[in-house]
């Protein structure tokens, strides 16, 4: 019984893994594959970040959800990637939630680049709770069934 | 091969590749963004070279402050320069969608622009009858009140309404106030000095 839920884990963080990659990807591309202003502006509206610094937070910003997005899908660097993105992620957090608390003027949260999925601010908070709970689990998590962690460890 | 050296192999490339990917994605396709013009919503000289589209919200404190450098912005390019509005309604609980459409039914009467400064100026209060708010607005304004009246109470302005936020969340608008230059370039700064820059730059682009 013990070695079947040990295996059930397993595999539901592998599909948790590959599920939250995907996400990223997602969110990632719709910001990676327009101009940046367009995300540019996104930061803006939550009125956080200092006007010099916005064009280059937009650009790291995006292209660490696309590239460690990638990374979550593939299982490399497994552990690390979920780290990094447990971090980005809970910095959303508070960023959304100071702009819940200030009601600042913003009808969806922008973080999937304008693309099919919108939702408010209260919904994105409630989504990131979920993810970075998902995320720090798979960060201490040991095992990587299909991933190129597992490839790549192999002798 | 070292374990590290594999890692750092296999990052490289998986790197490469998601930059080849958006980089070829880039440059095949534009921006994708294509923004319509009602006339009755534009300002500013017809011909002018370079198109201002607002995304904006007539119950959005920041709309409102963003309004007097508009409005100079378009005094000191009289020809240059033509200002587009659009819906992009985003507080439900104030009604804002009636807000807009009401605009709407007062650019059926090609009064849009008044009524866009009264109801910037004035704006409602949502606890009260908004319609009747609205359609007072409009009696100051000069406008036949029964057609406003009916033209509100009809909800035939939701369309046009809805159409323009559809088209604001299609460019990736968000929150309001949004201007874009020209159909595709999202300004990310509004004061007047860097308007003008912006504007400057794209009277620049199109001269050469």
């Amino acid at each position: 019984v013990k070695r079947f839920a040990e295996l059930v884990k397993t595999y539901w963080l592998t599909a948790v893994r590959i599920l939250i990659g995907v996400l990223l990807i997602h969110s990632g591309w719709g910001k990676v594959s327009r101009p940046i202003a367009f995300f540019e502006i996104v930061i803006n509206f939550y009125q956080i970040v200092p006007d010099v610094l916005v064009p280059y937070v937009a650009w790291a910003l995006a292209w660490t959800e696309f590239v460690l997005g990638t990374f979550l899908v593939l299982g490399f660097l497994t552990n690390v990637s979920a780290g990094i993105l447990s971090g980005l992620i809970f910095l959303f957090e508070m960023v959304v939630a100071q702009a819940i608390v200030r009601r600042l003027p913003i009808e969806e949260c922008g973080c999937f680049g304008g693309g099919t999925v919108h939702l408010t601010l209260i919904q994105t908070f409630t989504l990131e709770v979920i993810l970075f709970c998902l995320l720090l689990q798979i960060a201490s998590s040991r095992r990587y069934p299909l991933s190129l962690d597992q490839r790549l460890k192999q002798p | 091969m070292t374990l590290k050296h594999r890692l750092f192999a296999t990052g490289l490339l998986i790197l490469g590749l998601d930059i080849a990917v958006v980089a070829v994605w880039r440059l095949s396709s534009g921006t994708g963004s294509v923004l319509t013009v009602d006339d009755r919503r534009t300002k500013g000289d017809p011909q002018a070279k370079v198109v201002l589209t607002e995304f904006s919200d007539f119950h959005c404190l920041y709309c409102f402050k963003l309004q007097p450098t508009l409005k100079s912005v378009l005094a000191e390019f009289p020809h240059d320069v033509k200002l587009v509005f659009k819906y992009f309604p985003i507080f439900p609980k104030f009604q804002s969608e009636k807000g807009a459409e009401a605009a709407e039914c007062a650019a059926d009467q090609n009064r849009f622009w008044d009524y866009h400064d009264v109801l910037f100026n004035e704006g409602w209060d949502p606890d009260k009858n908004v319609v009747d708010q609205l359609v007072a607005h409009a009696g100051k304004t000069g406008l036949d009140t029964v057609a406003f009246r009916q033209c509100l109470e009809s909800g035939e302005k939701k369309a046009v309404v809805e159409r323009d936020k559809a088209e604001g969340k299609a460019v990736f608008v968000s929150g309001t106030p949004t201007l874009i230059l020209n159909s595709t370039k999202i300004l990310t700064k509004y004061g007047h000095d860097d308007l003008v820059r912006e504007i400057k730059k794209a009277l620049g682009e199109v001269r050469q």
